[in-house]
C-alpha cells in the first residue's frame, strides 16, 4: 500500500505549559476513514487543525505529514499550497462556516482561482462537484442563509472535491444538523469515500455516527489517546473504560443491540470499581 | 456547545503578563491624564507666573518668545504663556469632569428606567434620545451656547445636553439584557419593589460599560468646549481657556507662533491622553 | 424588507419631527425680543408691532410652532437678520460649497482610513498596527480650528505651497467666468470644462479636505480595524484559511465585505459631524459654506438662520443614517430579506 495521506507521530500541542492535545501515532490511507471520538476539550479538534497547520499561538512538536508534505516545518506559502487541494476542512456549524456576504459560487470560484484553475475547467469543476454531492448546481448562486444546513454542509464537501482534496478533514460535520440531514451528509460521505477513495479524518463525539462511517476509531480524552483501533472491534469490546462510558452514552448502537447492552453492564462495574482508565478488569 | 478548537489563547494568559501586554497603551494614557491633573491641580504652585493665570497684563512684555524666563512665550498682553496653558489645564478639565457627570448622570438615569421597565416609557426615553442624537454634539452646542450668555456654565450646559442621550442609549441597552438576568427575576418574585430592584441589582451591573464611554468621551468633551471658546461662544477674558487662547493668538500664528502652538498641543495632549485610555479600557473590557 | 422600510422611515419622520420641535424651542428660548432684533433698537412702536405681527409673536406659543412648520413644509424657513435674504436662499447658495468639502474629505477618509485598519488588522500587535492605532488617535484627538490653523500657516504662509484663503482664485471669474449649475464649483468646473477654475479649487480644497478628513479618517481606520479582527475570528475566516488563502487575502478578500457594514454606519455619522467640524475650518480658509455662514449668523445673534443651519444639519443626518441602512440591504444580503 501506498504511503498514508496523514501520518501523525509523537504530536504534542501545548498551550504555555499545559498540553492541550497529544497523539503519539495517526495513520490515514486513501479510501480510509479514521475517527478520533472524545468529548469537547478532549483535543480532537486542536488535532484536526494542526494537521492544517491552522493551530495558532500554541507549541507544536512532532511531526505531521500530510500527502508527503511535513506540516510542522513547511514553508507558509507550501502549506497554503497544500490547503484545500490536498486535504481539506469541513466544519461543525456549515453555515457560520460559510462568508455571509458571498455567493456560494464565489467562494467556490476564488478557491479554485487560488489553485490556480480558472475559466470554464473551474466553473465545469464546480458543477461536477456539487453534483457528487447530490446538489442542484443552481445552488452556486445562492447566499448561505438560503440554503439549510444539510445543503451547506454538502457544499463544503463539494468545495473539496473541486479542488481535488484527497482527504477530508470533518470536524463534527453532522452534529449542528437533523437528525434526517446528518444521514443524508453520511450517505454522500460514504459514497465518496468508497466511490473516489476520498479518505476521510473524522472527529465527533456522536458515537453513533462514528459506528455508521469509520474504519478505525481513536478515543481521546484530556488531550490524550486512551484507546484505539479497528472500529468493529473497539465497538465490541472497549478496552478502557472511558471508551465504554462513551458507547454507553449512546442510547443505541444502529444495527449493534448487544454491545450498548454489554457496554452498560461494564460500565456500571466499572464505577464501582473506580474507573481509573486503566481498563485491565475487563474480563472478556 | 462550544467548538474546542476556539482556542483562545488570551483566556490563559495570567493576569500580570495582560497588564504588561496590551494594556500598555492604556496604561501610558492613564499616566499622562494624571499628570496633566496634577499639573492643573498644582497649577497656582509650578506655575513661574501665577499671576498671569489671570488677568495681570504686562505691556512691555508682550510677545516674547520662548526662553529661559518664559519657556512658551508670552501672549500679546505679555502674560507668560506656559502659566495661561497650566491654569487652562484646569478650566478644561473642570469643563469635562462637569459635563460627563451631569450628562452621565442623567443619561444613566433614563437609560436604566428605559431598559428595565421596558414597552411605552422605552419607546419614548429612545425617541427623545434619537431627536437629540441627530444634532451632532457641536452643532445643537453651537445653537444653545447663541441662546445662551457665553460664559464657562454655558458650555457645560450647552454640551451636557448633546451628551447624555449617548448614555441614555447605551445603558439602556445594558439594563435590558441585565433586567433578563436570573437574579433580577428572582429579587422580583421576592416582591423587591421596581425603584429597589434597580437601584441594587440592574443599575451597579450595567455601569462599567458607561463607565469606559465616560474616559472615551473625556477628549470629545475637552475638544467640543475647546471649539465653543474658539468661536467666542465660551470661556471670555480673562478666563485661561486653551481654545480662546488660539483664537486670541491666531492671527500672529505667522510671526508669533508660541501663544497658537502651545494652548493647542495642550488640547491635544488631553484628548489623546483621554482617548488612548478609554480606547485601552474598552479593549481589556471587550475581553 | 418593504415592512422593515415602512418602519424605518417612520422612524425616521418621527425623529424629524422631533428635530423641528426641539429647534423651535431653542429659538424661543432666545432672551431678548426677536422683533427688536428684525427691525432695530430704534424702531417706533408701531414698526415694532407691524414686525411682531409679521413674525406672528403674539399668538400662543403651540399656534406659532404650527405656524413654524406650516411654513418650513412650504418652503418658508424665515428670513435671515443678517443678509435679510430668505434662509431657504441663503442655505442653497452656502450648502453646496460645504458638501463640496466634507464630501472630498469624507472621501480621502475612507479611501485611506480603510487601507490603513485593514494593515492595522493584518500586523495586529505589531508595529503597522501600533503606529494605525496612535496615529488615528492622535487624529481624533487635534482640535480642527487648531489643525486649520498650523497647516495654513505651514503651507500656505510659509512655504506658500497652497492657498491659505476661499474657494478658487477670484480673479479668475474675469477671465474664464464659470457657468454655474450645481453650486459645486469642482462639479461645475469639471462639467463645463473651465479647467483654470477647476485647478485652483482642488489646489484651495487640498489643506482644509486634509484637516476635515483628520477625524473621520482615524475613527474609520479604528473600526475597520476592530471590525476585521472581530471577522477574521469567525468560523468562515477559518474555512477560508483551510480553503488555502493567506492571512491578508482572508482579510482583504473575505473578511472586509462583511466587516464594512459598521464602518458604513460610521461614515454616515461622522458625516454630519464633519459638516459641524468643517464649519470651525470653513472659517478658518474662509471658505464660502455653511460654516461661514453659521458663523456670520452666530456672531449677529440672528436666530433664523441659527435656526435653519440646525435644521439642515439634523435633517442631514437622519437622512444619512437612512441611507446608510438602506444601503446595508446592498453590502449585506441578509439585511434584503429580513
Amino acid at each position: 500500500m501506498s504511503a498514508p495521506l496523514v501520518a501523525i507521530r509523537d504530536l504534542t500541542v501545548r498551550i504555555g505549559d499545559r498540553v492541550i492535545a497529544s497523539m503519539p501515532e495517526l495513520d490515514v490511507a486513501a479510501g480510509e476513514c479514521v475517527a478520533i471520538v472524545g468529548e469537547s476539550g478532549s483535543g480532537k479538534t486542536t488535532t484536526l487543525l494542526a494537521t492544517l497547520g491552522l493551530v495558532h499561538g500554541a507549541g507544536i512538536t512532532g511531526a505531521i505529514t500530510v500527502t508527503g508534505v511535513d506540516v510542522t516545518s513547511a514553508r507558509p506559502a507550501e502549506l497554503r499550497g497544500l490547503r484545500g487541494s490536498r486535504a481539506a476542512l469541513v466544519m461543525q456549524s456549515p453555515q457560520a462556516a460559510l462568508n455571509p456576504v458571498m455567493r456560494l459560487g464565489t467562494l467556490m470560484r476564488r478557491a479554485l482561482a487560488r489553485h490556480g484553475v480558472r475559466g470554464a475547467e473551474a466553473r465545469g469543476r464546480a458543477e461536477e462537484a456539487v453534483r457528487a454531492v447530490l446538489l442542484d448546481p443552481a445552488i452556486l448562486s445562492r447566499y448561505p442563509h438560503q440554503v439549510s444546513g444539510g445543503q451547506a454542509q454538502r457544499f463544503a464537501i463539494a468545495l473539496a472535491l473541486a479542488l481535488g482534496a484527497e482527504i477530508l478533514l470533518a470536524d463534527e460535520p453532522t452534529s449542528a444538523l437533523d437528525v434526517t440531514v446528518q444521514a443524508e451528509v453520511v450517505a454522500v460521505l460514504r459514497r465518496l469515500r468508497d466511490e473516489r477513495g476520498l479518505a476521510v479524518l473524522l472527529v465527533s463525539h456522536d458515537l453513533a455516527l462514528v459506528s455508521t462511517i469509520a474504519d478505525r476509531v481513536v478515543v481521546m480524552r484530556d488531550g490524550a489517546v486512551v484507546e484505539s483501533g479497528p472500529a468493529a472491534e473497539v465497538f465490541a469490546r472497549p478496552r478502557d473504560a472511558y471508551t465504554r462510558e462513551l458507547i454507553a452514552a449512546v442510547p443505541r448502537l444502529p444495527g449493534d443491540g448487544e454491545t450498548a447492552r454489554d457496554a452498560n453492564g461494564a460500565t456500571g462495574a466499572a464505577d464501582t470499581v473506580g474507573a481509573d482508565g486503566s481498563g485491565d478488569e475487563e474480563g472478556r | 456547545m462550544t467548538a474546542p478548537g476556539a482556542l483562545a489563547p488570551q483566556l490563559r494568559r495570567t493576569p500580570l503578563r495582560r497588564v504588561a501586554g496590551l494594556d500598555r497603551l492604556a496604561l501610558a494614557g492613564g499616566v499622562l491624564l494624571a499628570l496633566i491633573v496634577l499639573a492643573a491641580l498644582l497649577a497656582p504652585w509650578i506655575a513661574p507666573y501665577p499671576d498671569d493665570g489671570g488677568s495681570a497684563t504686562h505691556a512691555l512684555d508682550a510677545l516674547l518668545p520662548p526662553s529661559g524666563a518664559h519657556w512658551f512665550g508670552t501672549d500679546q498682553v505679555g502674560r507668560d504663556v506656559l502659566s495661561r496653558v497650566l491654569f487652562g489645564a484646569r478650566t478644561s478639565l473642570f469643563i469635562a469632569v462637569a459635563v460627563l457627570a451631569v450628562s452621565g448622570v442623567v443619561g444613566v438615569a433614563l437609560g436604566v428606567v428605559a431598559g428595565y421597565a421596558g414597552g411605552w416609557l422605552q419607546d419614548v426615553i429612545m425617541r427623545v434620545t434619537d431627536v437629540f442624537l441627530a444634532f451632532p454634539a457641536l452643532l445643537l452646542s453651537l445653537a444653545l451656547a447663541v441662546v445662551l450668555q457665553p460664559s464657562v456654565t454655558t458650555v457645560i450646559v450647552a454640551i451636557a445636553a448633546t451628551w447624555w442621550p449617548w448614555y441614555a442609549r447605551l445603558t439602556a441597552s445594558v439594563a435590558a439584557s441585565v433586567a433578563t438576568r436570573g437574579f433580577v427575576d428572582s429579587a422580583r418574585c421576592l416582591g423587591v419593589p421596581a425603584p429597589l430592584i434597580v437601584l441594587r441589582h440592574v443599575l451597579p451591573n450595567s455601569l462599567t460599560p458607561v463607565l469606559v464611554q465616560l474616559s472615551l468621551d473625556g477628549g470629545g468633551v475637552i475638544l467640543t468646549a475647546a471649539a465653543l471658546s474658539y468661536l467666542g461662544l465660551g470661556a471670555h477674558e480673562p478666563t485661561p481657556e486653551w481654545g480662546l487662547m488660539v483664537q486670541q493668538g491666531q492671527t500672529l500664528f505667522t510671526t508669533d507662533w508660541w501663544a497658537v502652538t502651545f494652548p493647542g498641543l495642550a488640547i491635544v495632549l488631553t484628548a489623546f491622553a483621554f482617548n488612548v485610555l478609554g480606547e485601552g479600557l474598552r479593549a481589556r473590557l471587550a475581553r | 424588507m418593504s415592512r422593515y422600510l415602512i418602519r424605518r422611515l417612520g422612524q425616521a419622520a418621527l425623529v424629524v419631527a422631533g428635530v423641528v420641535v426641539l429647534t423651535f424651542v431653542i429659538m424661543r428660548l432666545v432672551p431678548g425680543d426677536p422683533a427688536v432684533a428684525y427691525a432695530g433698537p430704534r424702531a417706533s412702536p408701531a414698526e415694532l408691532a407691524a414686525a411682531r405681527r409679521q413674525f406672528g409673536l403674539d399668538d400662543p406659543l403651540p399656534v406659532q410652532l404650527w405656524t413654524y412648520v406650516r411654513d418650513l413644509l412650504g418652503g418658508d424657513w424665515g428670513i435671515s437678520l443678517h443678509t435679510r435674504q430668505p434662509v431657504r436662499d441663503d442655505l442653497f447658495q452656502a450648502f453646496p460649497a460645504s458638501l463640496e468639502l466634507v464630501g472630498a474629505a469624507l472621501l480621502l477618509a475612507v479611501v485611506a482610513g480603510i487601507p490603513l485598519g485593514v494593515a492595522a488588522a493584518r500586523y495586529k500587535g505589531r508595529l503597522p498596527d501600533l503606529s494605525v492605532r496612535l496615529s488615528s488617535m492622535l487624529a481624533v484627538s487635534v482640535p480642527v480650528f487648531w489643525l486649520a490653523l498650523a497647516l495654513q500657516t505651514v503651507f500656505g504662509s510659509v512655504l506658500r505651497w497652497l492657498p491659505v484663503a476661499g474657494e478658487y482664485d477670484t480673479n479668475l471669474d474675469t477671465t474664464s467666468p464659470l457657468h454655474v449649475y450645481t453650486n459645486i464649483t469642482a462639479v461645475d468646473a469639471l462639467f463645463t470644462g473651465n479647467w483654470p477654475i477647476l485647478g485652483s479649487t482642488l489646489a484651495h480644497l487640498v489643506l482644509p479636505t486634509l484637516v476635515i478628513a483628520a477625524y473621520p479618517a482615524g475613527v474609520i481606520a479604528q473600526m475597520t480595524r476592530a471590525a476585521l479582527i472581530e471577522e477574521s475570528a469567525r468560523d468562515h475566516a477559518r474555512l477560508e484559511r483551510a480553503l488555502g488563502f493567506g492571512e491578508t487575502a482572508v482579510l482583504a478578500r473575505f473578511a472586509l465585505r462583511p466587516a464594512l457594514n459598521p464602518v458604513l454606519s460610521l461614515v454616515a455619522l461622522v458625516f454630519a459631524y464633519s459638516i459641524v467640524n468643517g464649519f470651525l475650518v470653513e472659517a478658518v480658509f474662509n471658505w464660502p459654506g455653511l460654516g461661514r455662514y453659521a458663523a456670520d449668523s452666530i456672531r449677529t445673534l440672528d436666530t433664523p438662520a441659527v435656526a435653519g443651519v440646525t435644521l439642515l444639519v439634523a435633517l442631514l443626518y437622519v437622512l444619512a443614517n437612512l441611507a446608510v441602512d438602506l444601503l446595508q440591504g446592498v453590502i449585506d444580503p441578509r439585511v434584503r430579506t429580513r
